[in-house]
């Protein structure tokens, strides 16, 4: 299953989960010379595709506003996710790593064609059936600061979507 | 579709990536100076912003921030649906000549809740600013535990120690407990009650400093 929403009047976000990858060495480095242009982000660390849409949406903002804390769409999003101000460290944390198996896959385009390009280099099982993502709930909340009381009074997805959102003025 | 019309701000309903959503638009003031409206407007962003997430993670419930844009001058948040503020639902309580004295008994339990999260609120150092009946919203059965309470309008928040400006919160509620809805005084008193017993190490001063503004707002009653 493919989710994707509208980031702008131009930009669609599609987000794909990848069970049993074989090759994610060989697509990290392809993403990180530039020859494939997508984001890769470890599933334990997703709740929610909206978790992704909110640091691309605003990613997408700060690059119409030239406020862009690095230097790719992409690698904004895996900044934004994260709550540290240190961008190797966010990249590092959010983005998939060798040794992972599974991969969420995120595009940002104009139509799924452009997913299914990227697609192409992945050598995994078929994506099948609903599941979008892999969390760990426990990983997410050490990760995001949030403690016992705070889950008695909101979802998971609430409070790290929120953080996400303040990331730019609130320290926790 | 524009749902309310404030002082500083519009509030509409819409969408934000699929999500039904409120957008608190803060308006430029023409009467300011330019560079110092933009600079008062962002800060109120940054300080309901930064209140939302701090109530959550001190166990009180407020809506999922969704996104900011200062250069528009807009919050995007959660729409709370089928949200009642408190103030429609103590003045048809009130109102309502329909049923028995009885009617209003619900009222209590829902103020004891409303006090321990207040004392969350304070005992966490996040001022409100300002603490009115028509930002605290109500949804589900009034007469079930199961009533979710969620603070909004956070806007003139701030991170304090003071327990003056918390003793101010505290008055500006009551105010608009007691005086908008004609209630007796003793309401107050619980909330205050489970106040105390949620904030123990600091509620003590606080109470203090409410009876201080208490007497400086009774004094300037009768100035007039
Ligand atoms: N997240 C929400 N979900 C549902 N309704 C909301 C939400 N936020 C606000 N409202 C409704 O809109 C009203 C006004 O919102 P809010 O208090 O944030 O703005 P305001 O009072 O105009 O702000 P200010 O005090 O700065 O002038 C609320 O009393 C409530 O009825
Ligand atoms: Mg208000």
């Amino acid at each position: 299953m493919v989710y994707s929403v509208a980031l702008d009047s131009e930009k669609e976000l599609f987000v794909v989960l990848l069970k049993n990858v074989k090759n994610i060495p060989e697509v990290r480095k392809m993403v990180i010379g530039g020859s494939i242009q997508c984001c890769i982000l470890k599933p334990s660390l997703i709740v929610d595709p909206l978790q992704i849409a909110v640091a691309a949406k605003k990613a997408v903002l700060n690059e119409q506003q030239n406020k862009m804390a690095t230097k790719s769409l992409y690698t904004e999003i895996l900044f934004n996710l994260s709550l540290s101000k240190n961008i190797t460290q966010s990249l590092i944390k959010f983005g998939i790593s060798d040794t992972d198996k599974n991969a969420v896959v995120c595009v940002i385009g104009k139509n799924e064609e452009e997913l299914e390009k990227v697609l192409s280099h992945f050598q995994c099982d078929k994506p099948s059936g609903d599941q979008l993502f892999l969390p760990d709930n426990s990983l997410i909340k050490k990760e995001y600061k949030i403690t016992g009381v705070e889950t008695e009074v909101s979802s998971l997805l609430g409070s790290v979507v929120s953080r996400i959102a303040a990331k730019d003025f609130v320290s926790l | 579709m524009l749902l309310k019309q404030g002082a500083e701000a519009k509030i509409y309903k819409s969408e934000y990536l699929g999500c039904p959503c409120i957008v608190k638009e803060r308006f430029v003031k023409k009467y300011r100076h330019p560079e110092l409206d933009s600079h008062l407007t962002k800060e109120r962003i940054k300080a309901e912003c930064r209140a939302i997430v701090r109530c959550k993670a001190a166990g009180i419930r407020t809506p999922t921030l969704y996104g900011v844009d200062l250069a528009k001058r807009c919050i995007y948040m959660e729409y709370i649906e089928n949200a009642k503020t408190l103030k429609e639902c103590i003045s048809n309580a009130v109102n309502n000549t329909e049923h028995a004295d009885g009617n209003k008994d619900f009222i209590g339990p829902i103020l004891e809740r409303i006090g321990v999260f207040i004392g969350r609120m304070h005992s966490s150092n996040i001022i409100h600013g300002d603490l009115t009946t028509s930002n605290i919203l109500l949804v589900g059965d009034l007469r079930s535990e199961d009533l979710q309470i969620i603070f909004i309008d956070f806007g003139l928040s701030s991170a304090d120690e003071s327990a003056e400006d918390k003793g101010v919160d505290l008055y500006v509620l009551e105010r608009a407990i007691i005086s908008a809805h004609t209630l007796k005084e003793n309401v107050f008193n619980v909330i205050l009650k489970a106040y105390a017993k949620e904030y123990k190490k600091g509620s003590s001063e606080v109470l203090r400093k409410l009876d201080e503004v208490r007497s400086r707002g009774r004094k300037r009653l009768m100035v007039g």
